[in-house]
């Protein structure tokens, strides 16, 4: 496990990913700085001492702090779509294969070393981002765990997707098709009511019905997160405990298929 | 000890569609023992990777058994002691000589102070210490294959299985790497030696396998592989001498002024020619069983194979 962890570390520089995430975070630190002498003009004009502005939007300080992490966690997918179909290459996958591992073993090692990797640096960026907030505007939530938390989570789920796709057809093409593709259609299915609606047949809704609640939940986790940073009550754990299942369920299949594979 | 056995050994490549099926390795059954260095020889094609590939269980087995140290491959176990160069080997290039075997290591359950112990020690060997810390996509195809060398060999393998080893490395190189083979297998170590290069597998190899069209068509030492059945070259003073071969006894091949070549109907023969080659005061200097080079013997072989196909 720490071999493959250090040959992840090594490779985010190799390919100069580590780069792409520290551009990102330093606009980050651009735009909370211009929120800030943004903020101090606008306290200026309506006379307001003390109170810092920031306090008074939290939640949407909060908020936006969700969106970067998003962000991040888009490009940690991104980055990371082609490293499975790198490993199981021609000539490649035989040197990984060959080791006293077995299939399982090693492709739970590799996704588990992935997450640490990918999600160690989509969390030291979203700190970086949180630190800036706390320095220029004196801003600092504990909430902020929530988001940390719901981020990894989010990660795994979409992490489990790209590996699916990996394994299944060796392609990083492919492999960012697929999250594109079910995040989309999760973002579509969101409006499944609407539609049934206006569609009125009951195999339709029973498959749309049925499609929602397999995939994962991106944007109702997201709720979720904010709601519980805000205290409020959780309409419904429905989307975490799914999107939890979806990301165990395809893992599974996805040590099965490799398991059977030839290389 | 067999370290490794194979058993009517069969591996069908089934594409999509059910026409055009592949039958890499048909009914191979093999034992090689500890401390032996086994050539395995075969045409493009014959199947000698998809035989390392289904000991390692990269490849899954259509048919037949396989055991690595009395283990099945589905045991990761099995591989615990195997070191493998694989044949067109695309290490993960973003690291440099000293972390692939670092990370090689971490592979075989490795602690860091085993390690250490191993990495200077092989770098030397393979003569890449002033390489270590360079990264492997800067490397040239015989660099990588020293370097491919020194990771099959980190984890003190009892078993070494090396597809082209010497492939892309100078005439100076391939000598060393056929040296440091040896010094490997006077440790006790065995090695499974698959190469187009003839020569080297007849300089470094104990026993010889042929495979063509996935069959083990021809199988012993290389000394076995080498000679011709029954035939033999006799040394001697054969100038202006009458030299004929009784039917029942076999025939004459060539004759030169100090050669005769003959093919008897059995070994045990050449006493009677012997005999006769005296009785005729003709001056014997060496008899020795007529031999070919291994190139020789395996085109033969390989095409025998074709002809039986066809």
């Amino acid at each position: 496990m720490r071999g493959l962890i250090r040959d992840g570390i090594v490779e985010l520089f190799d390919r100069k990913v580590i780069y792409v995430f520290g551009v990102v975070s330093l606009i980050a630190v651009g735009i909370i700085g211009l929120l800030r002498s943004a903020e101090v003009r606008f306290e200026g004009q309506i006379g307001m001492n003390g109170n810092s502005m920031t306090e008074m939007f939290s939640d949407q300080v909060l908020g936006g702090q969700n969106q970067f992490m998003s962000i991040l966690v888009f490009l940690a997918v991104m980055a990371a779509a082609g490293l499975i179909p790198n490993m199981l290459v021609k000539g490649r996958a035989d040197f990984y294969l060959s080791k006293p591992l077995s299939r399982s073993a090693l492709l739970l090692r590799k996704l588990i070393s992935i997450w640490i990797v990918y999600g160690g640096v989509v969390i030291t960026c979203g700190l970086i981002g949180v630190l800036a907030f706390a320095l220029f505007n004196s801003f600092f939530s504990w909430g902020v765990l929530w988001i940390f938390l719901f981020k990894m989570l989010g990660l795994l789920i979409w992490l489990s997707i790209v590996v699916f796709a990996g394994v299944l057809t060796g392609s990083t093409s492919v492999s960012i098709m697929s999250a594109f593709f079910v995040y989309v259609l999760q973002w579509i299915l969101e409006w499944r009511e609407m539609m049934i609606e206006f569609l009125d047949s009951q195999v339709v809704t029973f498959s749309l019905n049925l499609v929602y609640y397999i995939l994962p939940k991106s944007d109702e986790l997201s709720d979720i997160t904010m709601s519980l940073i805000q205290q409020k009550a959780i309409l419904s754990w429905m989307p975490l405990w799914s999107s939890i299942l979806f990301a165990v369920g395809l893992i599974y299949i996805t040590m099965l298929l490799f398991k059977h594979r030839d290389y | 000890m067999n370290i490794v056995e194979t058993h009517e050994l069969t591996k069908v490549f089934q594409p999509r569609r059910k026409k055009g099926a592949v039958v890499a390795l048909d009914g191979v059954s093999l034992a090689i023992q500890q401390g032996e260095i086994f050539g395995l020889l075969g045409p493009n094609g014959a199947g000698k990777t998809t035989f390392f590939k289904a000991l390692l269980g990269i490849t899954r087995i259509t048919q037949g058994d396989v055991l690595l140290f009395g283990l099945p491959p589905d045991d990761p176990q099995s591989r615990q002691k195997v070191g493998y160069l694989p044949e067109s080997h695309r290490f993960p290039d973003h690291l440099t000589g000293l972390g692939l075997l670092e990370f090689t290591g971490r592979l075989c359950g490795m602690t860091t102070s085993e390690i250490d112990a191993r990495t200077d020690g092989l770098l030397g060997l393979v003569d890449m210490d002033k390489w270590a810390n360079v990264k492997i996509k800067r490397y040239s195809k015989g660099m990588l294959q020293r370097i491919g060398l020194a990771q099959s060999l980190i984890s003190d393998p009892d078993l070494l299985l090396l597809d082209e080893p010497t492939d892309g490395i100078d005439p100076v190189g391939k000598v060393e790497i056929r040296d440091v083979l040896i010094r490997i297998r006077n440790e006790g170590k065995t090695i499974i030696l698959n190469s187009h290069l003839l020569s080297e597998v007849e300089s470094a190899a104990d026993r010889v396998a042929i495979l063509s069209r996935g069959k083990v068509a021809r199988i012993g030492t290389v000394d076995e592989l080498t000679s011709r059945k029954s035939q033999f070259e006799i040394e001697g003073d054969f100038a202006s001498k009458l030299v004929s071969i009784p039917e029942e006894i076999g025939r004459k091949l060539s004759i030169s002024s100090n050669r005769l070549i003959v093919e008897l109907v059995e070994d045990s023969k050449i006493n009677d020619v012997i005999d006769l080659l005296r009785s005729k005061r003709i001056s014997i200097h060496a008899v020795q069983p007529l031999k070919v080079s291994l190139e020789q013997s395996f085109i033969e072989t390989v095409a025998e194979q074709g002809e039986k196909k066809a």
